[in-house]
This record gives structure tokens, C-alpha cells and sequence, in this order.
């Protein structure tokens, strides 16, 4: 059996690239306290902030154990709304149902709000690949689409973006359609994507969105956005898609807005996003706009296979990100090096459940199990303690390298014989102590080098604790 | 004898494998304090390691086997006290997760948790000590610990014993609840981003100004100080034991000395 | 595609349950659905109007309190000229609206917007004091797009149209006789992002400026 199997270093050589990015470090540490602290003054500012959390979770749970009966629910009000509900196992089939309802619309562009699952699922290629120009609107996936990227962050998919780095990909992306400068400015830079983004919502044939949460009672989906783009995407084109895990679903209106109170003011300290905005199907005969088609595609991709076992509070997960603005290892090596689309803790957990332990071996051990992420968590998803039990299964996948396993293994088998533990440890004890004494420490360790590159090793006294207690004992008798 | 005067609880002393093998004189001071408050100590000799390494590396089995030497030995104890909250964390919220499909261990792994305690939580809420008697001169940061501070809600104890020691003024890191990194074999795993959360906890320590920082949990303490002397700063790293027990005076951790 | 939709129902009911559904656990869900009632809601004993005006300020939206429905054209005019927007005014429907003559200089339109337009004047359905929101519906004579088209938005909201909670619009939308519109619009100040550099901006795809017209009597 080879030990190293599997084991994908990608996260190592881009966490190593991102420590060393200056640029990058600037954009994480003006992120990483902005986020943290918003979310920290607007939970403080609501008494009921704790039991809205518990709130939230239990409206989650009871949903999780009666999802087919909401899901069904659901697919029956949306039908009655004019609405046409679809359901894909995979990420392949998702891709084929959108890429047919797309192809049966003629359509040449289609226009997207943002939506992680279809970023899950990716979408944008497949349609590409069939000859549709895809368009992101969000501003920070627009971005990340000039710049070739995936998103770094679920809910600021550029945090990892300069200003001077944005200026660039406009000049290069804008300079053809006729924006002959640099902008520099925060608001001209805003104000020109506005511009270049306005006449792609008006020429779409197609709008995608995701859904922050799909209602059973009324048959609605719903988005959570601030700058508008999500319900252009959803309004102006004559097909409205909505593509959903199956998990988005929830019971009634009443619980929409508890989630919602959790939501925003987890996310960006918002008590409420600019714009949230429930759909119910296609146009009525009274509207003068409005698409024609109303699409939601229902996507499992492993969720299902969550429900069974002892993942399934992960499938509790609103997206709202606050878990990654108080990841420390997030925050240090920014949301690329998680290689998938869902960074951070949340994406620790859910990488390895949907695309498999051996390909992201890294994520649930590049995490020191700190806890804060789940003590953020509004729907109290026990985040680390998800990630150990990713461990348990590495562990019994076999997938740690060898020479780590030999030596945890060899300090178990030591602890289960404390008195020979004692024996053994007295002279390694004493020879650090001697090598150390002079300056109170070592500076290189030739068994862990990993903590001495960075650290001096503090020298330890010349006998254990366990030993000179034992001697102490002794002369007392 | 007054027949109104409790009897003195019996404490299993619980040292955790890097008080042991890093740093005696905090089980030493552990010791001390917990007979001042009126305790009677044992330290039983089959202890090593509460098993938290292999825990958190995925390897059940010997976590199950560890807890039970560890209930074994700390049975006949009113009380079980460990200088780290990790240590303690890992017995009162861990051990019974580890036997949740074993009914009889499951029992006695819950019974050892409701007698199991970190050193302040314990000196505090159990002994009822709210000040020690104490002199220690400095500007003094409270390094709040991750597993202590989240599983077992350590803030306020060791801060009110801290108050009380003359001439110790407490200054709170304004990034006092982020990680300094350590999280046991992560450091050594992932040493760059190891390496990047401690530097960032010093900056935190310089900006605050202190000249001494302090704690419950050794291995934190290690990992800062290691950090501290590799870049040259000089800021007094001790064990709130040490502290609390009047022996603030000796080297700091990575410091030469006796 | 009912090949998928059976397998994943198969296999979410194989995760959740171990019986087939009881009829007792589809009247659980269908009461929970068709029945449900607020939760945990914030406490408050600010009077609403003034909630609901310090909520919506403190979001980057301004407003105007009149004291009827013949003040409406001023306060719009006013706005207008403050940002020197000229009058051609998208208008929507509404039971103030509907009965307002604008003067001269403005020039009402009721169709749904275009790019080039610069400002709509909606009315809202109600508007919610616990965060300053306003509802808006689509419908007949109200195009969504009038609210995320132009660059200026103004909204009357009748001030006996707000409500306390978020909730208090369920109950308000359920009492309808017509069904739930196709849109139901929650907005909460101006359109923003802080996709640069984590520092908000205001007017980023939908309208840069959000005034409120509360109309009082």
C-alpha cells in the first residue's frame, strides 16, 4: 500500500505562493478584520442574536429530516406558479439540463448573478463549450472573470483583488469596448463596470441565478444580494434559471425571515442586504416584463449521500462566509490554495465529501481545530469537530504519509505504558536540556525541523515533571 | 476537630506530557497551589499523555486506549486537575464521544469528566479562591487558549486571580481570541502557516505593549516564546501557575537559567 | 428527468426515515407550511415611523415626509432638481400614485425601463420598521425593472403601511385575495458593493440613490 497515495500538494506549494504574496496579504488583512468586526458589532447589537442561532438551526434540522417532504412541497407550488422544476443527481447532468433549456432558447448570452453551486457544477464551461458566452454580473465574479481566477472567498469572490490590480484588468478588458483610461478611483471603477455591464443584462437571452433559500409554502426562490445585478439577471432575459442544492429549501416565510436575521448580519454585519427579492415563477398576464420560462434546477451532488451519515449538519449551511472572515489559516493563505470552489472551514469539510479524500488531503490538517469558526457559525455547524472526524477517515483510508503515522503511532504505544514512557523520555529529556541551557533554547531540531525554521525550541529542565516528583516522594517518605 | 469543617478534596494531579517533559516547575507550582487552597494532592504514577495527538489525527483506537489507562488511573480522585485546558477539554468533552457505542466505559468516561478540571476553572469556581497572595511586577497579556477558552469558557477565572497578584496590571491583546498557531502537530505540519499566525500573535503582544505574557496552556506558551526568542524580542513568557505561585521570578520559558 | 428526481427523493427518504411517510408526518409538514407563525423576532418599542426612518438612513437611503398626496410632486421635483435630473419620470401604479397629476415640467411614463432611464417614482406595498425596508410588488402598471433600472429611485410609502416586523408582510401578503405576485422586492437602501478593496460603494447595478417619500395623510 503506498503511503503517500493520493496525497495532493497543490495546497502546500499555493499556501507557500500566497504567504509570500505582499499584494495579497494586503487584501486579506484589510478583509479579514472588516468582515470579522462587522459581524461581531451587529451580533453584539441583538440581544436575541443567540437564540435567533438556535432558531436557525433547528428550522435547518427539522428540514434536513423531512427534505423530501419539502422538496416536494416546494416542486408542487412552483409548478402551480407556471414554474418548471428539474432535478440532477450529478453535476454533469445539472450542466446538460441548463445546457438544453439553453439550447431550446436559442440562446447566445447568458447572464449570471452569482451562484456557488454553479460554480460547483461548472457550468460556465460546459455552456462555453456549446457556444454560449457566458457573462458574470456580480461585480467580484466579473472580476475574477477578466482575471481568469476562481473565486477566492463565497461571498467576496476578488478579496484577494488590489484596487491597482482591478484598474489593470479593466484597462485590458474595457480599452475594445471603447474605456480608453485607467481608473483608479474606487466609484469610477464601480461606475464603469455599471456601464459595461448594463448592456449585457439588456442583450441576454438567459439569467441564472442561485437561491440563498427556496420557499415550500409559496413556491419562491430567493436572492440575497446588495448591488442589484441578481435581480437584473433574473428580470430583463426571457429564461430565468435558478440553479439550487437540494438543500436550499425551506418550510415557510415566517422561517425565511429568522434565517434572514442570522444572514446578513453573519456575512457582512448587515441587518439586512439591500436587496432580497422572492420569485415565484414566470411572468404573470398583468406583467409587462418579465421572463417567459422559469427554470429551477434542483441539484444534489452529494448532498444527499451528507444526509445518511455524520456530515449531515454541514448540509445546515447558509453561505454566509463567517466561518472563513475567522479562519486564521484562511485568512493567512487567502481561499485558492482549498483548490475547489468552497474555501475555509466550510470548504474543508465539504471538498473532501464531494470530490473525494484523496484529492484534498490537505484541507481538514491544514487547521489547528481552534474552534472559531464554528463559535461564528449561525446555524452551529460543529465545523472542527467535522474536520477531525475527516481525519478518522483519512486515518482509515490510510492516506497520512508513513513516516507520520510511524512516529503518532510510536507516541501512542509509548503513552499506553506510562512507566515505561517515563524511562524513555528521561534521556532525550537530559540531552536537550544540556544542548539548550546556554542560550534557554535550541535553535535547531533536527526531528521537527518544521517547528525550528521558524521558532526556537525552549529547553526543557534536566528531569521530567513525573520524575523529580517521584525523587521528591521518596526523600519525603 | 470543629465537626462543621469540610474535608479536604482529594485531587488527582494530572501534569500532561508537556508540563512533563518541557517544563516541570508549572506541575511544581500546580502543586503548590492547589495544597494552599486547601487541597490534598496526589499525582498517580500511571500518567503520560491524555492523547490528544493521536486524537486529532484521526487515530481512534489509540485515543480509545489512552482514555481508558487515563479513566484507569484517575478514578479514586474527587477531583482531576490539569494545568491546560486542551488536556482537560480533551478528557471532559472527548473521552465521552470516544465511547459513544461502549455503554460501560461511556459511563465511567462520563464520570471522570463531571470530577475533571483546568487548573483556574478549578481554583476559582470549586476552591472559591478569588486572589493569591503574590507579587509579580509587570505589564502582563493573558493569552487566551483555544480549546480552553471555546470548550471549557476560560476568561474570567484566570483574570481574576491575575488581578489580584500586587503590582501585575493585565493588558488584553486586541486579537486576544485568534490562534497563535500552535494547534499541536499543525505547527509542525504546516510550519509556514504555523509561522505566520504566531508572527502575527507577537505583533498583537508588541503592539499591546506588554512585558510579560502568560497563559494556561503550555504548548501555546511554547510555541510564542519559541517564536519571541527567534526574533529577538524580549518578552517574559510564564505558565499563570508559575505567576499565581510567586514563582514569576525564575527564567521564562526559553530563557537560560537553571 | 424523473429518473433523478426519484433517485435523489429514494435516497434522501433512505437517509431520514426508516418507515414509508405516515400520513400523520405529511400533516406535519403540510401545517408547518400552511400554518406557521413568527419565531424570534427583535424587541423594539420604538414607534415605527421612526424606525423605520433612522433604519433607512442609516443605509445610505434618504427621505421626505409630506403631509398628503398633493405634496407628492414637489417633494419629486425637489429631488430632482437637487441632483439636476431632468423630468421624464417613470411612473409606477399605486393608490397614491394613481390619483396624483403631475405638473407640467414632469413628464410621466408608465412602461418598463430602459437603460437610458434616468428615474422611476414606485409605490410601495409597505415598508418594514425593524430594518427600514421597503416592499414593493410586481404587477400591473409596476415593472421590477423601475427599480433597479434607473440611477435615481423614489418610492412613496404611505406612513400607515408600516409594519413592525418582517413578518407582519407575510400575514399582510397572505391576506390578499390575488395570488403572491411574481416578485416581492425587500429593498433596504441604495444599491452597494464593497467588492474593491472591502470599502462600500453606492449605486453599483441597481440605483445609486434611494429617496423615500412617506406620505403621512
Amino acid at each position: 500500500m503506498n503511503p503517500a497515495a493520493g496525497v495532493n500538494t497543490a495546497f502546500r506549494r499555493k499556501a507557500r505562493q500566497a504567504l509570500a504574496d505582499p499584494a495579497l496579504r494586503q487584501a486579506m488583512s484589510r478583509a479579514g478584520g472588516g468582515f470579522a468586526g462587522a459581524r461581531r458589532e451587529a451580533a453584539g447589537a441583538l440581544p436575541e442574536f443567540d437564540t435567533l442561532c438556535d432558531a436557525a438551526r433547528d428550522i435547518k434540522d427539522h428540514v434536513l429530516s423531512h427534505l423530501d417532504l419539502y422538496l416536494e412541497t416546494y416542486e408542487r407550488q412552483t409548478v402551480e406558479n407556471g414554474g418548471q422544476v428539474h432535478w440532477a443527481s450529478t453535476a454533469e447532468e445539472a450542466c446538460a439540463i441548463i445546457s438544453r433549456i439553453c439550447q431550446r432558447a436559442d440562446a447566445r448570452l447568458v447572464v449570471k448573478g452569482k451562484s456557488m453551486v454553479s460554480e460547483e457544477i461548472g457550468l460556465n464551461e460546459v455552456l462555453e463549450k456549446n457556444g454560449i458566452q457566458v457573462a458574470e454580473t456580480d461585480l467580484g465574479e466579473y472580476i475574477i472573470q477578466l482575471a481568469g481566477e476562481t473565486p477566492s472567498h463565497i461571498i467576496a469572490p476578488a478579496i484577494h483583488k488590489t484596487r491597482d490590480q482591478i484598474t489593470e484588468l479593466f484597462y485590458q478588458h474595457h480599452r475594445e469596448l471603447g474605456y480608453g483610461e485607467r481608473v483608479t478611483r474606487r466609484d469610477a471603477i464601480v461606475d464603469e463596470a455599471r456601464s459595461v455591464l448594463r448592456s449585457v443584462f439588456s442583450r441576454a437571452d438567459v439569467g441564472i441565478t442561485g437561491a440563498n433559500f427556496l420557499v415550500a409554502e409559496t413556491g419562491a426562490n430567493v436572492i440575497v444580494t446588495n448591488e442589484g445585478n441578481g435581480d437584473l439577471t433574473s428580470c430583463l432575459p426571457r429564461v430565468q434559471i435558478i440553479t439550487a442544492g437540494i438543500e436550499k429549501v425551506i418550510p415557510s416565510l415566517d422561517d425565511l425571515s429568522v434565517l434572514l436575521r442570522v444572514l446578513g448580519r453573519s456575512a457582512t454585519g448587515q441587518e439586512m442586504s439591500a436587496y432580497t427579492t422572492l420569485y415565484s415563477g414566470p411572468r404573470r398576464e398583468a406583467d409587462e416584463e418579465g421572463p417567459e420560462e422559469y427554470h429551477v434546477v434542483l441539484v444534489d451532488n452529494g448532498r444527499s449521500a451528507m444526509l445518511a451519515g455524520d456530515y449531515r449538519s454541514m448540509l445546515r449551511c447558509i453561505r454566509c462566509g463567517a466561518c472563513l472572515n475567522h479562519c486564521p489559516v484562511y485568512s493567512a493563505v487567502g481561499g485558492h490554495p482549498y483548490g475547489w470552489v468552497y474555501p475555509g472551514p466550510m470548504g474543508s469539510v465539504l471538498t473532501p465529501l464531494v470530490k473525494g479524500f484523496d484529492t484534498s488531503f490537505d484541507l481538514p490538517n491544514a487547521c489547528t481545530l481552534n474552534g472559531r469558526c464554528s463559535a461564528v457559525c449561525p446555524v452551529r455547524i460543529p465545523l472542527s469537530d467535522l474536520l477531525r472526524q475527516h481525519r478518522v477517515e483519512q486515518y482509515r483510508k490510510r492516506l497520512y504519509p508513513l513516516a507520520g503515522r510511524v512516529a503518532l503511532s510510536a507516541w501512542s504505544w509509548l503513552a499506553r505504558r506510562p512507566r515505561l514512557y517515563q524511562g524513555v523520555m528521561a534521556l532525550p529529556v537530559w540531552v536537550m536540556h544540556r544542548l539548550g541551557r546556554q542560550h534557554g533554547g535550541l535553535k535547531r531540531l533536527l526531528a521537527i525541523p518544521g517547528w525550528t525554521s521558524s521558532r526556537d525550541m525552549p529547553a526543557p529542565e534536566s528531569r521530567t515533571f513525573l520524575s523529580q516528583w517521584q525523587t521528591r516522594r521518596e526523600q519525603d517518605q | 476537630m470543629p465537626t462543621d469543617r469540610p474535608s479536604r478534596s482529594r485531587v488527582g494531579f494530572f501534569a500532561t506530557c508537556l508540563v512533563d517533559i518541557m517544563r516541570p516547575r508549572v506541575g511544581f507550582a500546580s502543586v503548590e497551589l492547589l495544597e494552599q487552597a486547601g487541597c490534598v494532592v496526589d499525582v498517580p504514577r500511571n500518567q503520560s499523555c491524555c492523547g490528544q495527538p493521536a486524537y486529532n489525527n484521526g487515530d481512534e483506537a489509540n485515543s480509545v486506549a489512552i482514555a481508558r489507562q487515563v479513566i484507569q488511573a484517575f478514578e479514586n480522585f474527587d477531583y482531576v486537575v490539569l494545568p491546560s485546558g486542551s488536556c482537560a477539554a480533551m478528557i471532559i468533552d472527548h473521552y465521552p464521544r470516544l465511547f459513544r457505542n461502549e455503554l460501560g466505559w461511556l459511563a465511567r468516561s462520563r464520570d471522570l469528566s463531571a470530577r475533571t478540571w483546568e487548573l483556574t476553572r478549578f481554583l476559582v469556581e470549586v476552591m472559591g479562591l478569588d486572589s493569591v497572595d503574590v507579587r509579580y511586577e509587570g505589564l502582563c497579556a493573558y493569552h487566551d487558549s483555544c480549546s480552553g477558552l471555546r470548550e471549557l469558557c476560560i476568561r474570567k477565572q484566570p483574570r481574576k486571580l491575575l488581578s489580584s497578584v500586587k503590582d501585575l496590571t493585565i493588558v488584553e491583546l486586541q486579537d486576544r481570541d485568534v490562534c497563535c498557531g500552535f494547534g499541536g502537530t499543525f505547527s509542525i505540519k504546516y510550519p509556514e502557516i504555523s509561522e505566520r499566525m504566531v508572527s502575527n500573535k507577537v505583533a498583537d503582544l508588541e503592539r499591546s505593549d506588554a512585558d510579560t505574557l502568560t497563559g494556561g496552556d503550555l504548548g501555546c506558551l511554547l510555541n510564542i516564546a519559541g517564536r519571541l526568542s527567534r526574533q529577538g524580542k524580549v518578552v517574559k513568557v510564564l505558565h499563570i501557575a508559575e505567576i499565581l505561585a510567586g514563582m514569576g521570578e525564575n527564567p521564562g520559558i526559553g530563557e537560560a537559567g537553571p | 428527468m424523473t429518473d433523478a428526481r426519484e433517485e435523489i427523493l429514494a435516497r434522501i427518504r433512505g437517509a431520514v426515515t426508516e418507515q414509508p411517510r405516515s400520513k400523520a408526518q405529511l400533516e406535519l409538514v403540510s401545517r408547518r407550511v400552511s400554518a406557521s407563525i413568527p419565531s424570534v423576532q427583535p424587541e423594539t418599542e420604538e414607534p415605527l415611523l421612526r424606525q423605520f426612518c433612522e433604519k433607512h438612513t442609516s443605509v445610505h437611503g434618504t427621505y421626505e415626509r409630506v403631509s398628503d398626496s398633493t405634496q407628492v410632486p414637489g417633494a419629486v421635483l425637489r429631488h430632482l432638481n437637487a441632483y439636476e435630473i431632468a423630468s421624464e419620470l417613470l411612473v409606477g401604479k399605486g393608490c397614491i400614485l394613481d390619483e396624483i397629476s403631475w405638473p407640467n415640467d414632469a413628464t410621466p411614463h408608465c412602461r418598463p425601463a430602459t437603460i437610458e432611464d434616468r428615474v422611476a417614482v414606485s409605490e410601495a406595498f409597505a415598508g418594514v420598521a425593524e430594518t427600514g425596508t421597503l416592499v414593493l410588488l410586481s404587477g400591473d402598471g409596476r415593472p421590477t425593472s423601475h427599480n433597479f433600472l434607473p440611477d435615481d429611485h423614489l418610492v412613496l410609502l404611505d406612513a400607515g403601511r408600516i409594519v413592525h416586523y418582517q413578518e407582519d408582510i407575510w400575514t399582510l401578503l397572505r391576506a390578499m385575495p390575488e395570488d403572491f405576485p411574481r416578485v416581492v422586492n425587500l429593498i433596504t437602501g441604495p444599491s452597494k458593493t464593497a467588492d474593491v478593496e472591502q470599502t462600500v460603494q453606492y449605486g453599483a447595478h441597481g440605483p445609486r440613490r434611494l429617496h423615500v417619500i412617506i406620505v403621512e395623510g
